[in-house]
């Protein structure tokens, strides 16, 4: 059992998000269910993880928000600053055009 | 030349005066300097743009010395700067033809005077409610300069429709002076016996249609005709042909000229031989905020393609195969230290219809490996001239449309059911299930299991997307997604929720697989192969089940235990039940 456990954690480097600058792994959804994923540094910007999944998937990078845990996303964020585990999940929203203020 | 001398004195005075107007000014400023001047300037724009390309026309002129563009100029912008509403003029009798270097300079009194109001209505507006004629002699080739050949006008070109050629003349309205008023414009148009030969045969693919744009996108001048129009009815309008109510539809999207398609006039024409066929357009130029316009409209004799054969045209003539599309996605798949792209998940189902994409299609400058199918697409397109890509939204030419044989390869590559396949960063493909995949992935998850590459393992796991429950996993976690990785499709399938189809996708490469990476031990090629006996089972403690550990040597002895209970038990329902750890096999402990 000891062995097994030894083994494992050998191999488990990518188990350690903890260390500071450690590539997470980040999902990218939008509203309908599609995903990108994004392997990242923790101290890379928000911004340039917008840039790079815009770039993705030919839209405007002015076009679109990132929300992670509901909450809107700044530009100088980071997943250090967000605290965010390997595997979360970033929300992508559309810019709302139109409307007017009630 | 002593007087055009004179005419420059007030130059700097009147530059000034550009930058006083307000934009709804400017823009009928450049308007008229367009039309009148043969300028060509953008009305798009910021108010200190439109500022700025109109001052440069004056220094040109300056320059040139071109006293009488530049008194024209003074005389508009006099007028426009006096009156408070100078575009009720323009639909007056002396408004000019393009042809403006050859007008007498005594034609521009006009402007000059404080308004524009005094015109007697039935000499205000020449064309307006005229029935037209198609015969050749047009009577207003006589009495208006500005009446243009009929073929000039153009429309945006369209795939479904290519114009042969009109048959009426093209009929004008003429501003309304607000919101509320109602215009009239009526066409009369009679067809030739070929057209109507043409038209009545059965499955015929010609039709007429009305055409119409509005005076934003056409003018008279030589400026106005440089770029196609699209097609743009009035914000609520009505047609009657032969007093018919017209049933198309005339709005496409609000506010966006050029998504409605020309309308059809169907059955709505008098195909006898004598009859000659009145069309009827009553509207309103209701749109907020008011912009006045003119509105042009012609029946056009036009020749329909139809969106099945336009697909077809497309599958035939811009098929690009599968090689040629996965060289760009690698190419374009730059890396960068910080931010290194992963799989990506890509829909089998067309974004519009939400039907499986038959004709997978997209345009050859989109970035996006998304595609469309084409036939919902143009059909779409054939109500919505929006020409909008549904992936990335951006304006897509039919003539840039490709099938793109990498998606068909995928398409063909799975079965109906699967609904969207998971897309490596290298273009390689899976099904989340890892059921189907591209040679190159196959090959990949091959290779991955050879225990001296557990980099590459731990990256695959990492990016399937069933694995977001993966944490960091003590030795006792057991695994449940990462064996999708050792390509042991025939314990994948046994994990797999109920309700998911058991398939062995890949018995060829289970045994050796098998062999390798159980190097602690010597049974598990027999063992799956044959379904003899297993050895006992090595662990005995399983705990946290549904958990996920991507370490590769963890998983031998949990699969040796899995194996040994596997080929025991064919019905696998309760596999996980930690009695079959343990060779006890039973069955009926449904999960």
């Amino acid at each position: 059992m000891a062995d097994a456990e030894d083994q494992e954690q050998q191999h488990d480097q990518e188990d350690k998000p903890q260390d500071s600058n450690q590539p997470i792994n980040v999902k990218v959804v939008t509203s309908t269910g599609d995903e990108v994923f994004f392997k990242i540094k923790r101290n890379t910007k928000m911004s340039k993880l917008k840039g790079a999944y815009a770039q993705r998937v030919g839209k405007d990078v002015q076009t679109i928000r990132f929300l992670y845990d509901g909450e809107r996303l700044g530009e100088d964020e980071t997943p250090a600053s967000l605290e965010m585990q390997d595997g979360d999940t970033i929300d992508v929203m559309v810019e709302q055009v139109g409307g007017s203020w009630l | 030349m002593v007087e055009s001398q004179s005419d420059w004195t007030d130059f700097q005075q009147q530059r000034q005066r550009v930058s006083g107007l307000t934009v709804d000014r400017l823009k009928q400023l450049i308007h008229r300097l367009n039309d009148e001047c043969n300028l060509t300037l953008l009305r798009t724009g910021k108010k200190q743009e439109l500022v700025t390309r109109v001052q440069d026309a004056m220094d040109g002129w300056y320059q040139r010395q071109d006293s009488r563009a530049y008194r024209h100029a003074r005389d508009v912008l006099t007028d426009l700067s006096s009156s408070g509403n100078s575009v009720s003029r323009r639909g007056s009798l002396q408004y000019l033809p393009p042809a403006v270097p050859a007008t007498p300079q005594v034609a521009y009194s006009h402007y000059s005077g404080p308004n524009g109001y005094g015109h007697a209505p039935t000499t205000s507006y020449p064309y307006n409610g005229r029935s037209l004629q198609q015969s050749s002699s047009s009577p207003y080739s006589v009495q208006t300069p500005s009446m243009q050949p009929r073929s000039d006008i153009r429309f945006s070109a369209s795939p479904f429709y290519k114009v042969i050629e009109p048959v009426s003349e093209l009929a004008t309205s003429q501003e309304a002076k607000d919101l509320t008023e109602r215009k009239n414009l009526s066409i009369t148009f009679n067809l030739t016996s070929q057209q109507r030969e043409k038209l009545s045969a059965p499955n015929c693919s010609y039709q007429l249609r009305l055409y119409c744009t509005s005076s934003t996108h056409y003018s008279t001048s030589a400026f106005g005709r440089a770029n196609p129009c699209p097609i743009e009815f009035p914000s609520t309008c009505e047609v009657r042909v032969n007093s018919t109510l017209l049933t198309a539809n005339l709005r496409g999207l609000k506010k966006k000229p050029g998504t409605a398609p020309p309308a059809d006039l169907g059955k709505t024409v008098r195909l006898a031989h004598s009859g000659s066929n009145k069309l009827d357009m009553i509207f309103m130029n209701n749109q907020t905020p008011f912009v006045p316009k003119r509105f042009y409209a012609v029946v056009n004799f036009v020749e329909v393609t139809t969106v099945h054969q336009i697909v077809d045209r497309i599958r035939k003539g811009k098929y690009r195969s599968a090689e040629e599309i996965l060289a760009r996605i690698k190419q374009t798949n730059h890396e960068d230290e910080d931010i290194v792209a992963g799989p990506s998940s890509l829909s089998l189902k067309c974004p519009m219809s939400y039907i499986r994409i038959q004709i997978p299609c997209r345009s050859k400058l989109c970035v996006h490996a998304q595609c469309f199918d084409a036939e919902s697409w143009f059909s779409v397109m054939e109500q919505t001239t929006t020409w909008l890509c549904p992936v990335c939204e951006k304006m897509l030419l039919v003539d840039d449309l490709i099938v793109d044989g990498y998606f068909d390869s995928i398409l063909r590559a799975t079965p109906d059911s699967v609904d969207d396949v998971i897309m490596e960063a290298d273009g390689e493909w899976h099904t989340s299930d890892n059921k189907y995949g591209s040679e190159g992935w196959k090959a990949l998850r091959r290779v991955s299991l050879n225990p001296s590459t557990p980099a590459r393992i731990e990256m695959q796991h990492d990016t399937m997307p069933g694995s977001g429950q993966h944490l960091p996993s003590p030795a006792e976690i057991f695994v449940i997604e990462s064996d999708d990785d050792d390509d042991d499709s025939q314990i994948r399938h046994e994990i797999s929720p109920p309700g998911r189809q058991r398939s062995i996708s890949y018995p060829a490469s289970g045994s050796p697989t098998r062999i390798r990476s159980s190097n602690q031990t010597v049974i598990d090629l027999t063992l799956s192969d044959d379904e003899i006996s297993p050895p006992p089972a090595v662990r005995t403690k399983r705990p946290a089940v549904r958990d996920v550990s991507p370490s590769p040597p963890l998983v031998h002895p949990v699969k040796r235990a899995r194996l040994d209970s596997d080929a025991r038990r064919p019905d696998n329902a309760d596999w996980l039940s930690p009695s079959n750890f343990n060779n006890h096999p039973s069955a009926g402990s449904a999960w």
